[in-house]
């Protein structure tokens, strides 16, 4: 897993020359050609910029080239203009992370807004304010302090929903230091608005407090974007990054809001008799496959019955198809590990932590070449004794159809002794 | 033993193929890489590149710091 994103450290070579490059563009305009001129030029040299690549690049601007904020603010429109088809590009990508509504595309997108609005706005306000501390400007900075505010939501998220997830699979340290940093940025962004708010005239200690939080605000960007987001992206579920995103929306988001809801992609669920494929969404088919009865080789069952055999059995049931696609689990009172319905029609991997995965197809893989029929484990979870069973399903010509996870606590079995012959 | 040091890898590569690495990071000032757990997790991700840039440490600060314990830098 680390080796794959470290192929993004081989990748800044060619960022600094296209950033050189994209440097070059933008002193063009800034002397005068038209911006059409540049936009040609723009498509020849670089085919595809990400938004990343435009915000270091405007900072590049202002701290190496001297150019001043209001110069850079100013051409910020017409970088719109010229990035605008192609940072549109770059984010039609097929990685659940870069599609709209993925939590990770809601941190990142809430990351560009407030970059915009630290590096841009309150940047120059604080430039100004350095010249002349005069009250309109003490107003323009508690505007802009005010929608900083907002970052709340942002950490909360993060904090609130992301990082429980990352304590499930072990991760405390970068988590606890990240709040704690957190909250520094929140205290620090409360008390520079207090100064402002009964100003006292102390211009140098405020430019100073307002120069940290644009780069404590910055810094913290990094290092979600840069250790957080890939260290989550390495461990949770798609289940789980589900789960985020729809509770995100409790605590609410900041400067920018998600364009639409992500739903994952699914395998379409396949008629038991026809074999013909069935939209999960077209109920009135599944209802009336449910009021329907099952023909078995030793017996006819109506649905209802079936299901509530299956829920009645003492033990839980997850079938895999042989695409490796979840169809089906049984939801008796005591089900030892928790599974939700969202499963269903997701490959089986999708529902594991990407570390554990390789087990899981390896076993897949046995099953599937015949090697292995079956497979057990066991493990003691606080009382409970768990009986993990794997069989591989397969059809009269021992054609491989699936696999069954079955699982029990058997603590109740091993404590049993003696014998017991009669009612009492 | 070849010591030397290769910036592209991540600091959990390096302090676990090296653990003397990691002491003297955490006394050039990556004091956080000493919490549990730090490196098996954001160490995966962290390179010394980027946690210089982020900790405001000059990168040639701490290659002649290496460099003078007798390692080789590889870029």
């Amino acid at each position: 897993m680390s080796e794959l994103i470290n192929n993004r450290e081989y990748l800044v070579p060619e960022q600094g020359r296209r950033q050189e490059m994209l440097k070059e563009i933008m002193k063009d305009l800034h002397a005068g050609k038209s911006v059409d001129e540049v936009k040609a030029r723009f498509q020849e040299a670089v085919g595809d910029v990400t938004v990343e690549e435009i915000s270091a690049m405007e900072h590049a601007l202002m701290e190496e080239e001297g150019i001043p904020v209001s110069e850079v603010q100013r051409l910020c429109s017409v970088h719109t203009a010229i990035f605008k088809g192609s940072i549109e590009e770059i984010h039609r990508s097929s990685k659940p992370e870069d599609q709209p509504g993925h939590p990770v595309h809601t941190f990142k997108l809430e990351n560009r807004e407030i970059e915009r609005l630290v590096n841009f706005k309150l940047q120059l306000h604080s430039d100004k304010f350095r010249v002349e501390d005069s009250t309109e400007m003490i107003y323009k900075l508690l505007d802009d302090l005010n929608l900083l505010l907002d970052i709340d939501k942002h950490y909360s998220r993060k904090e609130n929903l992301l990082f429980p997830y990352l304590e499930k699979y072990g991760i405390y340290g970068p988590t606890k230091v990240m709040w704690g940093v957190d909250d520094g940025i929140r205290a620090m962004i409360k008390e520079v608005k207090g100064k402002l708010m009964n100003y006292d005239g102390d211009k140098e200690t405020l430019s100073i407090d307002l120069a940290r939080i644009i780069s404590e605000v910055n810094e913290m960007i990094f290092k979600e974007e840069n250790i957080l987001i890939p260290m989550a992206l390495g461990k949770l579920t798609e289940d789980e990054w589900v789960k985020i995103a729809e509770e995100s929306e409790l605590i609410g988001f900041c400067l920018a809001t998600p364009e639409s809801k992500w739903i994952p992609e699914r395998v379409p669920m396949v008629g038991v008799e026809s074999g013909e494929v069935v939209e999960s969404d077209e109920q009135g088919d599944a209802k009336q496959m449910r009021q329907g009865f099952v023909k078995f080789d030793t017996g006819i069952l109506s649905m209802k019955q079936l299901e509530a055999v299956m829920n009645h059995l003492p033990i839980d049931l997850t079938f895999i198809d042989e695409h490796d696609v979840v169809r089906y689990f049984s939801h008796g009172k005591e089900r030892i590990f928790a599974r939700t319905k969202a499963v269903i029609g997701r490959t089986v991997q999708n529902c594991h932590p990407p570390q554990s995965v390789h087990i899981v197809n390896e076993l897949l893989a046995d099953f599937k070449s015949g090697k292995k029929d079956s497979e057990d484990f066991w493990i003691a979870m606080g009382d409970k004794f768990i009986y993990i069973r794997y069989f591989a399903i397969r059809d009269a010509e021992a054609q491989y159809m699936g696999t069954l996870e079955f699982t029990q606590n058997i603590a109740p079995i091993r404590a049993l002794e003696g014998q017991k012959r009669i009612m009492s | 033993m070849s010591n030397s040091i290769d910036l592209r890898k991540t600091v959990y590569e390096l302090c676990s193929a090296d653990p003397k690495i990691m002491d003297m990071m955490v006394e050039l000032g990556f004091e956080q890489l000493a919490l549990p757990g730090m490196l098996q997790s954001a160490g995966r991700f962290m390179t010394i590149p980027k946690g210089a840039k982020l900790k405001k440490i000059k990168l040639e600060h701490i290659k002649s710091t290496f460099r003078a314990n007798g390692y080789e830098i590889e870029e």
